[in-house]
């Protein structure tokens, strides 16, 4: 529950945000308390990590003992039963046999049900007393335990990761190679340092031949462009299929070419590469009057055009003089696909380009724009022409990861969800008899979440003798 | 989009339904009532399966993916009252009860209404984000789908438990069908049912998560709540075995997990814009 709680904690607060934009949100004093609770970082706080640690050592603990306990009842289990043992059990009853009791028989009949089953005799002052043990879906015991190691495997995994393993990203540039070197626990320190291996460095040369985005095309444009210009209807039809990087990766002599993609990472001598994320730099020629001027904006980055030159409406704010800003979006610079056809085509680069009110942040109107043709907009002196430049800059962003735990996590998580489900969807069922002559005192205990009635008493009495004394008699 | 007139006569059939049940359980177990009642919610049902199968389709038809239709918020609050409608009929025809039937079916009728006031152009069918498109998405969504569902259940018998420990006398109908104990006996079942399908979906979608991005778990607002709704149905299961634990503080506690299901579900994209954080589940 304080781990619950905790967790929580860190979905209202934003987590390793920019300071601005704590001091934005807060004001000073507030962030500092936050901080200072490790409220902005809670994930990595010394209480979360306390929390986790407590909870590996409890499930440690409880594994051992549950393991212990469930080695017993499998292999050694106490086998004599006293009266007042059954009678406490759930189910109890008293069974007076037609004839004395033949615990090889018993054992037989319970044997038959699928149960494994154990006997001892021992002598008492009126003759010998039979005690029997039977007990079938032992399964469900032993799942328990693995479920609890299991998700101290976990953690050991995870344990793993942080200690051991290489992750990060890198951004490569069209056309360009970038060299990545790291080393296993490379991030390690304190104690760690003094008792682990020194690892060698790994190199990986990374050559990004392209990055593109894929498209498909949809048969109509879709219903909110309705009212927009044919020219925008077009290029909404091309819906975004995936970001695909033409990746080259030369590592410890071996070169290795893939196209990577969303869910299609690059495995390389256990190293993984995936496509993470992009940039995309689109050059935006605008004239005005008699000058021209050339500027690098981003897909989906706000910016204004002005006299003076582009404002990033990110980094300074807008110029109200103006009285709307742009952004660039569904910018096709390269390969379209189109999957009813099968077929590459190539397009000049050209983007939508969405006016918006600076006062509303409403889009006034979107236009098609390209490298191929000037569009107008704005009024009197602020008047500009506006066209796409030639050619696209595009980086491609992969996180990268070596990970020694994923096989610890992977054999975790897949003995959680067996540890899960055998414990919950099956049923272990004992049974606890002791014989004296023509006495037999019968008891049961069922764990299970599907508890069946106990249908196999009344097959007992059927075939060994009669509950009831008085019908006997 | 013909196919959402599928689900508005879904939602007014429901609708019926619930009062139909309500009647049903108000005037004694008449059983031609109940029988009625049945078949309506299966005809609403079948009206609710053709909704998904048309964008089923439509999904199959533009990407060659066969999704189940929980793309857009729409569709997945569809999806979820579809959910608890398939498992509480697979709950009456097991169970041969159906005094829970007003209680199970007004949850899809407030849903629904809820997605009403969704604009009917943000109900059409959205284009699939390239992260999305992963075997792992059917395997994740559906067995959170299936837990959520029997939570809902569950949920259900709690709430009625509480209200007949606190109210002995009210619903006779109710007392002839289960009684209190009976009712708490079956909410533990639901979550018990439910359970390994939430530990599968959560790690299913940690697996997906580390083949798309490299990280099983990045804390983010959907992953932690998700992670929370394990961490309480864990604690409710793990004292009910091991603590006996049964009843009212059961209830309460099957009741906190339900609101949490909830948050996860529907609230975290509330909390996400609310709170300005950054999330990669805010599609859904």
């Amino acid at each position: 529950m304080i781990l619950a709680i905790l967790s929580a904690v860190g979905t209202l607060v934003p987590q390793n945000a920019e300071l601005t934009d704590y001091i934005a949100k807060y004001g000073l004093q507030k962030y500092r308390i936050l901080k200072g609770l490790g409220f902005t970082d809670i994930y990595h706080s010394w209480y979360f990590i306390g929390v986790f640690l407590w909870l590996t050592v409890s499930s440690i603990y409880c594994s051992t003992t549950r393991l212990k306990r469930t080695f017993d009842e499998q292999f050694n289990p106490k086998i004599s039963y006293r009266r007042r043992f059954l009678e406490n059990l759930p189910f109890f009853r008293e069974i007076h046999l037609r004839e004395s009791a033949d615990p090889e028989r018993i054992r037989d009949f319970l044997r038959a049900k699928g149960f494994v089953t154990r006997n001892e005799q021992e002598m008492t002052p009126d003759g010998p007393r039979h005690s029997i043990f039977a007990q079938r879906g032992m399964i469900r015991k032993w799942a328990l335990v693995v479920l609890h190691f299991s998700i101290v495997f976990v953690f050991v995994g995870g344990a793993l990761r942080s200690i051991l393993g290489i992750d990060g990203s890198v951004a490569v540039r069209d056309g360009t190679k970038e060299t990545l070197t790291v080393k296993m626990g490379g991030g390690y320190s304190g104690m760690f340092k003094y008792v682990l291996p020194d690892f060698a460095l790994e190199q990986y040369v990374l050559d990004l031949k392209s990055f593109y985005i894929r498209y498909v095309k949809r048969e109509t444009p879709p219903a909110f462009v309705s009212d927009q210009p044919p020219e925008v209807q077009e290029l909404f039809r091309y819906e975004l299929d995936d970001y695909v990087s033409d990746l080259t990766i030369i590592n410890e002599g071996k070169t290795e070419k893939k196209l990577v993609r969303v869910n299609h990472p690059f495995i390389i001598n256990g190293m993984v590469f995936y496509q993470n994320a992009f940039n995309m730099f689109v050059p935006v020629i605008f004239r005005a009057g008699d000058q021209e001027r050339e500027v690098l904006v981003q897909n989906d980055r706000p910016f204004q055009i002005t006299m003076e030159g582009v404002r990033f409406l990110d980094q300074e704010p807008p110029d109200p003089n103006v009285g709307f800003y742009f952004t660039l979006s569904q910018t096709v610079a390269g390969r379209l696909f189109n999957h009813d056809t099968k077929k590459e085509i190539l397009v000049p680069p050209m983007s939508i380009f969405r006016v918006i009110d600076l006062n509303t942040g409403q889009p006034l109107f979107l236009r098609v724009i390209s490298s191929e043709n000037w569009i107008k907009l704005g009024e009197g002196s602020s008047r500009v022409s506006v066209r796409l430049g030639d050619k696209v800059e595009n980086a491609s962003i992969f996180s990268y990861k070596k990970d020694p735990g994923t096989p610890v996590i992977y054999f975790g998580f897949i003995f959680i969800i067996l540890g899960a489900a055998i414990t919950i969807y099956t049923n272990r069922n004992q049974i606890f008899i002791s014989s004296e002559g023509r006495l037999l005192l019968y008891g049961t205990r069922i764990q299970g979440l599907f508890l069946a009635p106990e249908p196999l008493f009344d097959q007992f009495s059927g075939e060994f003798g009669i509950e009831d004394p008085e019908k006997e008699a | 989009m013909k196919e959402l007139t599928l689900i508005d006569i879904a939602w007014k059939l429901y609708i019926v339904v619930t009062v139909l049940y309500g009647i049903y359980l108000a005037f004694g177990r008449n059983r031609i009532l109940g029988i009625v009642c049945t078949l309506l919610l299966l005809v609403a049902f079948a009206f609710h399966t053709a909704f998904g199968v048309t964008r089923i389709q439509y999904y199959w038809d533009t990407t060659r993916w066969f999704l189940f239709p929980y793309i857009s918020y729409f569709e997945a609050l569809s999806f979820f009252t579809w959910s608890i409608v398939l498992v509480y009929i697979g709950f009456e025809f097991i169970t041969k009860i159906k005094v829970f039937g007003p209680f199970m079916v007004a949850i899809p009728v407030i849903v629904l209404a809820f997605s009403q006031m969704i604009p009917v152009e943000e109900r059409g069918p959205r284009t699939l984000m390239p992260a999305l498109k992963s075997p792992w998405l059917d395997i994740h969504v559906l067995a959170m789908f299936i837990s959520y569902a029997a939570f809902t259940i569950a949920f259900v018998c709690a709430v009625l438990f509480l209200l007949k420990t606190a109210f002995p006398g009210m619903l006779p109908a109710l007392d002839k069908a289960l009684s209190p104990d009976g009712i708490d006996l079956l909410s533990y079942r639901m979550i018990a049912f439910a359970y390994p399908f939430l530990t599968f979906g959560v790690i299913a979608g940690a697996i997906w998560a580390d083949k798309a991005w490299g990280t099983y778990w990045a804390w983010d607002p959907k992953e932690t709540w998700a992670f929370i709704t394990w961490l309480i149905y864990s604690v409710y299961l793990h004292m009910r075995i091991t603590m006996r634990w049964k009843g009212t503080s059961a209830a309460m506690v099957n009741i906190l997990g339900f609101v949490v299901v909830l948050i996860t579900f529907i609230g975290v994209n509330f909390i996400v814009q609310f709170f300005k954080l950054e999330s990669q589940h805010t599609y859904i």
